[in-house]
Parts: structure tokens; sequence; C-alpha cells
């Protein structure tokens, strides 16, 4: 049970960090901005708390020395500068690595924590010899004299309550009331006890104690009298306002003679008595009064829900879309008008339905796309760059699934860019460029995609040197003449990397081509483009949502089989085209183009057929084109795709199966892994003959 | 002696006893309409759907090497889980289910004599006698993983 709470302890608190860095990137650009100052005072001072309260106690402190400076920067004592951001920025990390480990146990861990603190202390001590501590000591004005405005807010009370002998009788526990009393603010008690007989005539069931609380809280009157809201018949209450001042929570030494006072004589405490601590200074605001100020702020807005439970929402969903479908099939069937009725209005609410958990299903991008910010800053560094990361449309939603396979891609662009991309100041400023490079990601709808842009204002791609990489690594034959996008498709191309030596920050082996299969694989494309000097974009082309796709229902040999139709160009028929049989491969001629294709029927049920009014589905695959041969089409589809399992993965060109109208199934072609596929057994019998 | 009683669930195919832990079946469902999907192991008959989720059904005849023109009056499909996946569903094609039992598995007699596929005896954690037949208890998860491969 705890170890739940625990875990989404940690989650949140990740959620807490990931805000605090994005607050941060904007404080880097406005330091003076206090909004942002709060908002980061906040998360720390929420991941503190929580991390106290769920035994991240290494956290916790390590947080609170963090969290101390920035309550300098609130108070104006210290000045945001960009030591004090890169020293957050690496304490962050250092605060993700925490939540990872929990408390820390080695030595050597617990070394690291005090150097970490050590270098964050020095920000608030006056030690004069740290010389960080100089630069920041000019603003700090000295702590006790800073005035406390949050101070004002909290009012001072002094409550008598007198229950009546029978409040017992209903099984009340004034303990209770005590208890929600203290937990508003800062407290003192006093029990009169004098009403209690002596033993011999003690009734256990009769409540002689008289209780006087002195409270100082924010909350107000109506907040205290609430708490006596189901005792109001059994006890007199009396509450009485204080003068104003911090003096319940320290109890200065003329307090607690009052206090003790009263007890010995049993008299109870007077609004009066109080009048002394008026002049009482104020002093600096507790933390306390912050966290009830944010339990006061907190609305519910937004939940946290499993993402495995959307997923089985939508599941059920996308299921009671296709039987929703087959009750509207058997209605009209049916004829009768109250079902059709009926029918009519269950599509409605079905349709609305599946909007509504399919936007669940989705996350806004920006969200991501902070760690990018942080990578090109951190990137900057490193490789001596002066970078921008620049988002525009950041706030587009995409499927969580297709966030999640798009990160790696996106982070090898970003690297690329800012590693091979963009060049250095001295470079750029002879080339009359702005010294800073610019990395700009701009995200877009399409009509039912989404389209991810990422440019780079750098140096660009140069064709004569791909071309020459592309011959010396045996991928273009020498002598042919290739366009423009074709030579900058090479780098798409497996074992193609222009890098000229590898560096830390990119060309590990991994290149573009891995960009390529990992977007494929998504059902998405990416295009380059790139003018030497002037930068290069790479454009990425996503599906909006994986589950649902557009696709052309066919037949082969009978059965069912859906072309997604975002991959299909063109649809021929045997009349078009001229077929040709060159050695191995079978090919046609199309508008004075040679492509091959692939007989489907022959190739999933090992059949020849010599129909001519078969049709021919012009697929994109890569830059290419092929035909893939098919018996009939039926038609256009909205469809819901539903994986085959884990024992059919090996069947990769099938991605899955969707429920017909009629509850039949169809299978969904994967085109490219078909025609990888096809591809490979051609080799394979080529080799073995 | 040590005991172990577990719940068995005994199922007929081509005039063979089986069974199976019945912690590991999801669903017994009726015959119905299987779609054939290319390019798979010829003992795969295709999937079926059972409330959205594509399940794969094996003819557990052909799996086992044995085919027989025996009618199938009575087929069923088996529906396993070795975990809580849905994609880790997983249909038997059987003959007849028979009965459900428990049984002490840890009085099993190892010495399977099935004439099978080798690769599956080691899925075959031996056999036991019930209502006067040979039941060949089959480990469902050694059986996921050859069968994944």
């Amino acid at each position: 049970m705890l170890d739940k709470f625990k875990q989404k302890f940690v989650e949140e608190a990740l959620d807490n960090v990931a805000d605090l860095e994005e607050a941060l990137f904007q404080l880097e650009k406005e330091p003076e901005n206090e909004e942002l100052v709060e908002r980061i005072f906040r998360s720390m001072h929420t991941i503190k708390g929580g991390g106290a309260m769920f035994g991240f106690n290494d956290l916790s402190a390590f947080t609170h020395n963090l969290e101390t400076i920035f309550d300098m920067v609130r108070n104006k004592k210290l000045a945001v500068d960009k030591e004090i951001i890169s020293l957050t920025f690496e304490s962050l990390d250092y605060i993700r690595q925490l939540l990872d480990l929990g408390d820390l146990t080695d030595e050597e861990g617990i070394n690291r924590q005090k150097e970490y603190i050590a270098k964050i202390q020095r920000y608030f001590t006056p030690d004069v010899s740290a010389p960080a501590a100089s630069k920041a000591a000019a603003p700090a004005a000295p702590a006790p004299a800073a005035p406390a405005p949050a101070a004002q807010s909290k009012k001072n009370y002094l409550i008598t309550i007198e229950p009546l002998p029978t409040l017992l009788d209903n099984g009340t526990n004034p303990l209770f009331i005590l208890d929600d009393l203290t937990a508003m603010g800062d407290w003192k008690t006093m029990a009169f006890i004098k009403d209690i007989p002596p033993y011999a005539d003690f009734k256990p069931l009769t409540l002689g104690i008289r209780w006087q609380v002195l409270l100082s809280t924010e909350q107000d009157v109506n907040d205290i009298k609430d708490v006596f809201i189901f005792v109001e018949d059994e006890c007199k209450v009396d509450i009485a306002e204080l003068v104003p001042g911090n003096y319940i929570a320290e109890s200065p030494e003329p307090l607690v003679a009052l206090l003790a006072k009263a007890a010995a004589d049993e008299q109870y405490l007077k609004a009066a008595d109080f009048e002394q601590f008026k002049v009482v200074k104020k002093t600096a605001p507790k933390p306390k009064e912050e966290k009830g100020k944010a339990a006061a702020d907190a609305k519910i807005s937004t939940m946290r829900v499993a993402s495995s439970k959307i997923d089985e929402l939508v599941n059920a969903v996308s299921e009671l879309v296709t039987m929703q479908a087959q009750f509207s099939l058997l209605a009209e069937k049916n004829g009768d008008p109250n079902l059709i009725a009926m029918a009519e209005q269950m599509e409605k609410l079905t349709r609305q339905l599946r909007e509504n958990s399919f936007e669940m299903s989705l996350i806004p991008l920006q969200g991501e796309l902070v760690r990018f910010q942080r990578l090109v800053r951190d990137l900057s560094k490193t490789l001596n760059k002066e970078l921008e990361f620049v988002v525009e449309g950041g706030d587009i939603e995409l499927d969580k699934n297709i966030i999640e396979h798009l990160m790696d891609p996106m982070l090898h662009i970003i690297r690329n860019s800012a590693d091979h991309g963009i060049e250095l100041p001295e470079e750029r400023i002879k080339k009359g460029k702005n010294p800073k490079g610019t990395i700009l990601l701009k995200a877009f709808y399409s009509g039912s995609s989404v389209i991810i842009k990422i440019s780079d204002d750098g140096k660009g791609m140069d064709p004569d040197k791909l071309l020459k990489k592309g011959i010396e690594r045996g991928l273009v034959d020498p002598g042919v003449t290739l366009s423009k996008s074709e030579i900058l498709n090479l780098i798409f191309a497996s074992g193609f990397s222009t890098a000229e030596k590898v560096s830390d920050v990119s060309g590990r082996g991994v290149g573009m081509d891995v960009v390529k299969s990992k977007i494929a694989e998504i059902r998405g494309d990416v295009i380059v483009d790139s003018e030497k000097d002037q930068g290069t974009t790479l454009t990425l082309e996503l599906p909006l949502t994986l589950s649902i796709i557009d696709g052309l229902l066919t037949k082969v040999k009978g059965e069912q089989y859906v072309v997604p139709l975002s991959n299909i160009e063109r649809i021929l028929t045997f009349v078009e085209v001229e077929f040709s049989q060159s050695g191995l491969s079978k090919s046609f001629l199309y508008q004075g183009e040679q492509i091959s294709y692939i007989d489907v029927a022959e190739l999933f049920y090992s059949q020849k057929q010599d129909d001519a009014k078969r049709k021919i589905l012009l697929v994109k695959f890569g830059d290419r084109r092929v035909g893939l041969v098919v018996d009939e089409i039926v038609g256009e589809y909205q469809i819901v795709v539903k994986p085959l399992g884990r024992y059919m993965r090996r069947i990769d060109m099938i991605s899955g199966a969707s429920v017909m109208g009629d509850g039949s199934l169809s299978l969904v072609i994967d085109t490219n892994r078909l025609i990888n596929y096809y591809n490979q057994r051609r080799l394979k019998k080529k080799e073995s003959e | 002696m040590s005991e172990k009683i577990e719940s068995i669930t005994s199922f007929k195919s081509a005039g063979e006893y089986f069974g199976l832990s019945t912690m590991v079946i999801r669903h017994i469902l009726e015959r119905t309409t299987i779609t054939n999907v290319p390019l798979a192991k010829p003992y795969y008959m295709g999937i079926v759907n059972n409330h959205g989720n594509m399940i794969p059904v094996i003819d557990f005849r052909k799996l086992i090497g044995v085919e027989t023109d025996e009618p199938q009056p009575e087929a069923s499909i088996i529906v396993v889980s070795v975990d809580d996946e849905n994609t880790s569903l997983l249909g038997f094609f059987v003959d007849e289910v028979y009965d459900v039992f428990d049984a002490n598995v840890e009085t099993l007699d190892k010495n399977v004599v099935l004439n099978i596929d080798n690769s599956l005896t080691k899925t075959m954690k031996g056999s036991l006698k019930y209502d006067d037949k040979f039941v060949y208890l089959i480990d469902m998860q050694e059986m996921s993983n050859i069968l994944e491969k």
C-alpha cells in the first residue's frame, strides 16, 4: 500500500522536476520574473514535503537547501544569475537520481550529497572565502530585518470550550475536536479540570474537563466554528480574536508564564491578557504558511490515471464501436422502427464516447519537448556552440504511443543538427550569420496527419560530398546520375554516416536509417531537405493515432485484407500496364516507369492466377513504388487495428486484424514489411538456386 | 509423499487425453469462424475475435503431429494465457473438453510415452490416471516458450 503511494509520489515529483526545468528555462530568459521564481519555489517545496513524508529524507534535506536559495531570490536577497540556474539544473539531475535511488546508504553517495549541499550553501552562508557568495552578497540584506508580509494573514484566537457533562453520551470524543482545531495552525491548549470530582465520586461517562485553545491560523472564524458543528448543542464555545503576532508559535517567556498562571489558578484566560504581545515584531514567514496557501489554491482540474486504464477504455470503446455497427445492421434488417431509432441513438452516443476516449489518450507534445530543450542547452556547452532551441506549435496533441516512438528519432535528429549542422560561432560570423545557431521544431496538423519539422540554420549538406560517400560505401554505382533529393535520401541508407569522426554526441553507429525505420514503425515518414550553408530540415509525417486507420479493403483468395490508404498512391487495372519479365524480378511498365510487383495471392497462398480483372495497388516503398496485385477491391473503411499478440509476432507483414461491420475479421497488411519479406525471400531463393 | 493438489482441465485430441492447469484457462469457446493468417506455421488455424482480442488458434492435432479424419462434433477452443496480458492469449482447437478435476501433481508418472514431436515432449510434465484414462499434463509456460520461437 505504502509502496503504491511512494510510487505515486515519485511520479508526481518527476512531474514537478519537469515543471521546474521548464520554469528554469523561462527564468533564464527573464530573470526578473517573480511569478516564475514563485513557481520554482513551490515545486521545490512540494518535492521537499513529499520527500519527507514518503521516506526520501536525503532528497528532502537536499531540496531544502535548494529551496532556500529560491526563498532568498523570492525575498529579493539574491539575484538570479547564470550560475544559480546552472547549479539548479545540475541539482535537478541529482534530484532525479535521488528519486530513483531513495535514501542514500553508501558512503560515497552520502559524501557526494554533502558536496552538493556545500556547493549550494555557498550561496546563502556568509562565507567570504566562497567566490559565488561574494557576488550574491551585494543585494543580500541581513536576514532577520526582512519584513514578513505573509505573517499578516494569520490571526490569533482564544477558543474557550465548555462541554456539557453529557457530551460523551452520544459517543463524541472531545479530543478529536481538539485535533481538528490544532491541525489549523500553531496552537497551545490548556485543560481545566477543577470540575472533575474526587475519585470516589468519579463517573467515567461524565465529562468534567473544559479547555482553552490558543490558535494561530490563516483560516477564519467560520472555519473554526465548523469544527464544532456536530456538538453545537452539547458544547458552549466562545471564540475571541487576539492581537496579531507570532507569539503562539514562538511562545515567548511572558506567554509561558501567562499559561502557567492560568493553569495553576484554574482561571480562564481573557483576550485582554494578550494585549501585552501587541508590540511583538513579526518575523520571517513560516514555510507552513506556504503549504496552507498551496492547498487552498489547489483545484482538481486534472486527474492522474494509469495509462493502462486508458488503454483498456480505448479498447473497450473500440469494441463497442464494432458491436454498435453490427447492432445497427441488425436493426436495419429487422425493420422495427423502434429498434432503428434506438440504434441511431446508440450510434450517436458511441461516436461521442469514441471521440472522448481517443482524445484522452492524446498528450501534448510540449511536455515531452522540455528534455530536448535541456539537451540543446547541455550540448551548447559541450560543443562550445551557441545554440537556441525554438518550439512552435508544441501544444498539439498526439497519441501517447506515437510520442513514445518519436522520442529517440527526434533526439537523434536534434543531436545531429547541433553536432554536425550548426557551425562554431567563429565560422558562423565568417559566413555572415548570427553566431547563435537555431534549431527550430515546428509541429502542426495537416489533414489526418501531424507534421513535425525540425530544421537548423547550419551548414547544410553538400550533395557532392554525400554522393562521394555513397559511392565509397558502395551504396551508389559510380556513373549513375542522381537527383538532388535522391542524393539527400542516401542518408537514410544503412551504413551511411557523414560524420568525419565518431563523436560523443552523435555518430555512434546508429544513423538516419534507424530514424527512418523507427518512424516507419508508427506508419510515419521522414523527408529530408537541405540547402548548403542554409541549413537542413527533416520533416516527420505522422498519423494522428495508431489504433484507427483509413484503409482500403481488398480480397485475396476470398480472404479480406486491408491496406492502409496512406501507403497507396494509385489503383491500376491490368489494362493500364504492360507486363514484362526481366530476369527474376516481375515488373510492369507504367507511364514509362519500370515497377516491380508482388502477387499477393502467390506470396500468401502459393497460387498463381491469371485473372485479368485483378487490380494493382501502387504503394510507396521508401522513394520507390511497388505494385501489389490483389483479387478484388471492396472499398474504403475506417478500421480499428488490433494486434495479433505475441505468438504471431513473427508474421510482421500483418500488423493486426480488424473486426468488420458484419463481425468478420480482416487482416491489415504492413506494406513496407511485406515488400521487405518478399525481397528477402527472393534473395534466399536466388542463393539456393 | 508430498502433495500438491491442482485443478486440471482435461481435453481430448486425436484419441489422446491431455490436461492443463485450470489456472491458465481464460475461456472455452464454441467452434466459430476462424480467419486464416497467411505465412503462419501450419498448425495455426488462424485467429478468432473474442471481445475485441485477436486470439491465434492452434489445431492441437496438427501440433502433436497427428492427422486423422475423425470427426469433431464436440470441438471447442480452449483459450489460455500464461500471464494476464491480452497479447498472450492463445487458443487450442481440441476435439472435446473432457472434464475438470483435482489431482495431486506431485505424483505424476514422469515417463510419458507419447509418440510426438521431440520439441514438444519437454512440454509434457508427466501423466496421471483419471477415469481409467492416461492424461498427459501440459506445462503451459514451457509450451508458450516453444510456440513463441
